[in-house]
């Protein structure tokens, strides 16, 4: 898994590239007033701005805890590296391989 | 089980009875939420926790065509777990029966029912009932046999 460097600032002090609203990249996110400005750095150097609505937490996750999507899922959703699921009440966190996201 | 015989387990989707071969079938759990999965085919809309790992959710009654799809905030009572071929599958229903053994003379071509993926059909008390090759349903919707 590769660690991924970013930076979340107010959607009105985001400068430079267009942010792409992420429910346009990618049908997770659901669709709303887009309230932060997230710059993702990908593999290849570039930076990429996804518009994002709620709230952003950097939430730990063992390593040993992300569960890979099963077959016949993982081909429809290639951009999910994978799943950890919550203690109970707690809601999924989808894994996300920034590069394919970027790319679908 | 004789060689003679079939075991398989009735259940219920809404209000029609179908069965699965009983040697499918890993565990039957109660309620559970599902993770609906974005762009996932609506036969296999999301995944559910099993033993420490993510396995898909078979929508049955949506594959046989006796229901409309799952909604993502349905659940059902009960959750079938079965290992088709290494594939393993969370069947949400709403009711699930025991373990019936069927004499291969009381086992037959579709003639009451017109499930899809169902090539055999049974009387279980009473009513016609379509049992469900999960076989063909992994090969069509999941590919070969895991590696």
């Amino acid at each position: 898994m590769t660690m991924r460097t970013f930076v979340v600032v107010a959607k009105q002090a985001q400068g430079g590239d267009v942010a792409i609203p992420a429910e346009r990249v990618a049908a997770a996110a659901p669709a709303g007033t887009a309230t932060r400005a997230l710059r993702l750095v990908l593999s290849d150097g570039g930076e990429r701005v996804v518009e994002v609505s709620g709230a952003l937490a950097v939430r730990a996750a063992d390593v040993s805890s992300v569960c890979a999507l099963p077959r016949g899922v993982a081909e429809r959703a290639r951009w999910i590296e994978g799943i950890v699921f919550g203690a109970d009440g707690e809601r999924p966190l989808f894994v996300v391989d920034v590069d394919r996201w970027m790319c679908s | 089980m004789s060689s003679s015989s079939l075991a398989v387990i009735p259940l219920k989707v809404h209000d029609t009875w179908m069965a699965i071969e009983a040697s499918a079938v890993q565990e039957i759990l109660g309620a559970q939420a599902w993770v609906p999965i974005p762009g996932a085919a609506a036969q296999l809309p999301g995944v559910v926790p099993w033993r420490g790992r993510a396995i898909a959710v078979l929508d049955i009654g949506l594959v046989t065509g006796v229901a409309e799809g799952l909604r993502s905030d349905e659940v059902r009572r009960r959750n079938i777990v079965a290992d088709v071929e290494g594939a393993m599958l969370a069947i949400p229903v709403h009711a699930v029966r025991e373990v019936r053994e069927l004499a291969a003379e009381t086992v037959g071509a579709p003639a009451l029912t017109s499930q899809r993926y169902a090539a055999r059909e049974t009387i279980i008390d009473g009513r016609p009932v379509a049992i469900v090759d999960l076989h063909a349903v992994v090969a069509e919707l999941v590919g070969g046999a895991a590696p």
